[in-house]
């Protein structure tokens, strides 16, 4: 650790939340330009704070979504393509959420569980999202294994392609999660915070399922 | 960030590009010039001011100096010889506008403000 890294020690670990290569690059410079800043006498120091800390959480979202294009743009067509497809799949349950709300029911009360076809739908269309995802998911691991020889962990953990995949994959799972215990979703589908305050209510709920 | 290269330059990009045409500078004198040229009207955050610059050096309209400085820290940017024909070129524009606005009567020959004509 050098002496910047000592006298800004917050900011010096914040910025570990950039991407690695911007981190590489630019993290240096950014602790000295902050130094110079509360350095120079014509400058408020805390004005030099407020517009640091309002700077940070903005500048760090866009070079992360930057980063995450520019990670995309090498993804294979199968994957981008399934993920795509698995969106317009899993919107039509939040479709509902929001028409619901909007109408100022609750989920467990909501029309879904009432409407025979909504119902089919909305178990359908996520099970085929997750199913193409995982395909592709899978395809494309098998790719990875074989030029580069690494392990299915390392290739998930060492690379962002698969996570629009994997992410689609996992709201899918969580919605058929949602419509199959739809009988217990009033005991966990209020406000997360009272539920978690109160657990043994919660619980009690979920048993009498 | 300046990805609509046929269209105007982002407000913050321009005010780099523009920072630059004077001379080399680093991070900080990047800064305050930019902030003398706009009046104070632009001030950037450290992220804002490098997520720019990553920008503008990946589009090959500033690059880095040579490493002279003692300090490993400053690095020094200067424009290329595409930045300098985009910065021409936006300035351009700018002239056009500001012929036109003289035309039209909006502002005087010399400087001055829009005048409100109903």
């Amino acid at each position: 650790m050098d002496k910047l890294n000592h006298r800004f020690p917050r900011y010096s670990r914040l910025l570990a939340l950039y991407p690695a290569g911007y981190r590489k690059e630019y993290s240096k410079q950014m602790l000295q330009i902050l130094a110079d800043m509360l350095d120079d006498p014509a400058r408020n120091k805390t004005a030099t704070w407020i517009r640091t800390a309002l700077d940070f959480p903005v500048s760090v979202t866009k070079q992360q979504l930057t980063y995450t294009g520019e990670t995309m743009k090498g993804t294979p067509y199968y994957l981008k393509q399934n993920a795509m497809t698995g969106v317009w799949l899993v919107t039509p349950f939040f479709l509902f959420i929001i028409i619901d709300s909007l109408f100022g029911k609750r989920l467990e009360k909501s029309v879904i569980w009432h409407t025979n076809v909504l119902f089919a739908w909305l178990v359908v269309f996520p099970a085929i999202a997750i199913l193409l995802n995982l395909a592709a998911l899978l395809c494309w691991l098998q790719s990875q294994r074989r030029e580069t020889g690494k392990g299915i962990w390392t290739i998930m953990t060492a690379s962002r392609q698969s996570w629009p995949a994997i992410s689609v994959a996992v709201i899918g799972f969580a919605i058929l999660v949602i419509v199959f215990g739809h009988d217990s979703v009033h005991c966990i589908g209020g406000n997360p915070f009272y539920e978690l305050s109160h657990r043994h209510q919660t619980l009690q709920c979920l048993e009498q399922r | 960030m300046t990805k609509r290269s046929s269209g105007l330059l982002p407000q913050v990009t321009f005010s780099i590009l523009f920072a630059l045409s004077l001379k080399p500078r680093h991070g900080y004198e990047l800064m305050q010039q930019i902030e003398h040229d706009s009046q104070g009207k632009i001030q950037l955050g450290p992220g804002a001011l490098y997520g720019t610059i990553k920008q503008l050096r990946e589009d090959n309209f500033i690059e880095e100096m040579p490493f002279e400085s003692d300090n490993e820290r400053r690095r020094y940017y200067r424009l290329t010889r595409k930045g300098l024909n985009r910065l021409n070129a936006e300035l351009e524009y700018f002239e056009n506008t500001v012929r036109l606005a003289q035309e039209r009567r909006l502002i005087s020959n010399t400087i001055g403000t829009l005048r409100w004509t109903s």
